[in-house]
């Protein structure tokens, strides 16, 4: 019988889901962990997470990464939601500003990563519908092209110039500022 | 695998993410055709400018005349090239007997600063008016057009500045100003490229009674600057100035009366679907009415208005219910949609879009009735 009470609290917050691999890697993770990925929550919902939940698009390299980032930012989101009730003072935005800062640099450490590993935490971002994940690992391949030519652009992605000659000539006119 | 880039979806959740630099999307559309057609469909860039609705900095100017200098405060990482000394006003003489003018905002937009030069212990103006670029260090000294008198006959008088090829560096800009005078509203524009100002432009206003005033706040629409404008009997009006065809109109907003009989601020915004024209009517519990132009109709003339939502700021920033003299709206950047307000928790800005908002200052620089002018370099094409 379902009741509202502490017991049946620490039972939910203990629940425990299984993630399994491309690869066949078994990991077991909290559910306040797996549900920052709003996949997974659907089928938490649904009721389809007995016996694991397979996620045949993500390799247990990347999910181990990703499964880092979400135990993190569950922690993150954990500790929001109970200073949120309370006006906040002095004290609690102490808390909070080191917690973010830790979070910050946890985050950047995260990015460090070689590009096919980022790209491919893009696309499990992206599968997973992670929308923080997403944001970080988008951002990062964002920055890496500030400053850059058109040309440098290319050359770092491998792109195919396929516009003409004239329609380049008509882009370059209409923003000419933008490449002085 | 596929790579992100290859897939558009991710391609343009990449790209909305690019800085919100004047050459970013030009250069990204320069890449090839597809990254062209990603960056400027009007979809993105509706995202675009909502992901960086945050503006680079504010001015603060308070109430007590007699003062110069502004401040400057940055809300946004200005990045390594943007230093905070380029936020002075210029050095530049505000008129004849310098000491006893004092340059005031009449806006921002697209990277550029609006000054006109005014009697700094009286109410009457200067001739004299500064278009001022902080980021590239350039400013542009204007006279007020001859036949415009401010000192005789104007009860009012409002401007903007717009870059004319959405470009915040070297090119060119106008300057629109709004003003009404004998029972008319008037508009002429000046263009960086001519150096000259244009022809004055009139519409008839209908003053039943007392003080016609144009509210300082503006939208810019399109091709078509907005500005709410009081006084004409009960009903709200707008000012409609379209920098193309040089059209101005008077447009009565048709709400009920009693909607903003007891406001407290009344704004022009974007945030109607896909960015129509939508009017903010303040209470004094900080709660936002927003109602928006519905754009199927044949005109403007025959628009209706409908109450589309209302925002509840005191419970967004979590503010103790009561003071309701603790709190003011100081003003909303209508092109973004971003709504600046003073709190006993600080003052904050607040993204009317997506409802995210930010502290920007822990104390309140705003209880002696100062103002505030948000500066925004963003460019996005489609902006103006």
């Amino acid at each position: 019988m379902a009741s509202a009470g502490s017991g049946d609290e620490k039972a939910a917050a203990a629940a425990m889901i299984t993630l399994i691999s491309s690869d066949n890697e078994k990991f077991e993770v909290t559910e306040a962990t797996a549900t920052l990925s709003q996949t997974i929550r659907h089928m938490i919902e649904d009721g389809c997470t007995d016996g694991g939940v397979p996620l045949p698009n993500v390799t247990s390299k990347i999910l181990a990464r990703v499964i880092e980032y979400c135990k993190k930012h569950a922690t993150a989101a954990a500790g929001e939601e109970g200073s949120s009730s309370s006006f906040s003072d002095a004290a609690f935005l102490e808390v909070d500003r080191a917690f973010l800062e830790e979070l910050e640099e946890f985050d950047d450490a995260f990015l460090e990563v070689d590009r096919a590993t980022l790209f491919d935490l893009i696309l499990a971002a992206n599968y997973l519908d992670i929308k923080g994940l997403l944001n970080l690992t988008c951002q990062k391949v964002a920055d890496s092209v500030k400053g850059k030519t058109p040309e440098q652009i290319r050359e770092m992605y491998n792109i195919v110039n396929d516009l003409t000659p004239e329609e380049e000539a008509e882009i370059r006119r209409e923003t000419q500022w933008a490449f002085e | 695998m596929p790579s992100p880039i290859d897939v558009d979806d991710l391609l343009a959740e990449i790209l909305l993410r690019l800085a919100p630099l004047p050459s970013s999307l030009p250069r990204a559309s320069l890449v090839c055709a597809r990254w062209r057609r990603i960056v400027t469909d009007p979809d993105f860039l509706r995202r675009f400018r909502a992901h960086h609705w945050k503006p680079l900095g504010v001015f603060l100017t308070s109430s007590q005349s007699g003062r110069r200098d502004f401040s400057f405060s940055f809300v946004s990482d200005p990045g390594d090239s943007i230093r905070h000394e380029r936020f002075s006003v210029p050095p530049v003489r505000a008129g004849a007997g310098d000491d006893d003018y004092t340059w005031v905002f009449l806006g921002c937009r697209h990277g550029r600063v609006l000054l006109i030069n005014r009697i700094r212990d009286g109410y009457g103006y200067g001739r004299r008016m500064l278009v001022w670029n902080p980021v590239a260090a350039e400013h542009h000294l204007l006279h007020v057009p001859h036949f415009l008198d401010l000192g005789r006959h104007c009860s009012s008088v409002q401007g903007a500045v717009i870059c004319a090829s959405s470009h915040n560096h070297k090119g060119p800009f106008k300057v629109a100003l709004v003003w009404n005078a004998d029972n008319r509203a008037h508009a002429c524009v000046y263009s960086s490229e001519t150096g000259d100002w244009g022809d004055v432009v009139s519409t008839r206003v209908r003053r039943e009674s007392g003080f016609i005033v144009i509210g300082f706040w503006n939208v810019l629409l399109g091709n078509s600057l907005y500005w709410l404008l009081f006084g004409i009997g009960r009903q709200l009006h707008m000012v409609e100035f379209d920098l193309g065809s040089q059209n101005l109109a008077v447009i009565q907003v048709p709400l009920p009366p009693d909607v903003y009989a007891n406001h407290r601020g009344l704004y022009l915004t974007t945030l109607a679907n896909g960015g129509g024209l939508s009017l903010i009517v303040m209470s004094a519990n900080l709660e936002a009415q927003l109602w928006e132009r519905t754009p199927d109709c044949d005109g403007a003339a025959t628009a209706r208005w409908m109450l589309r939502r209302t925002i509840e700021l005191d419970k967004l920033l979590s503010l103790r219910p009561g003071f309701p003299e603790c709190r003011r709206i100081l003003g909303v950047e209508g092109d973004h949609n971003v709504m600046f307000v003073s709190t006993y928790r600080g003052a904050f800005m607040v993204h009317l879009e997506s409802m995210q908002f930010e502290k920007i200052f822990e104390t309140n620089p705003f209880s002696d009735g100062g103002t505030i002018h948000p500066f925004t370099t963003l460019y996005a094409p489609g902006t103006c």
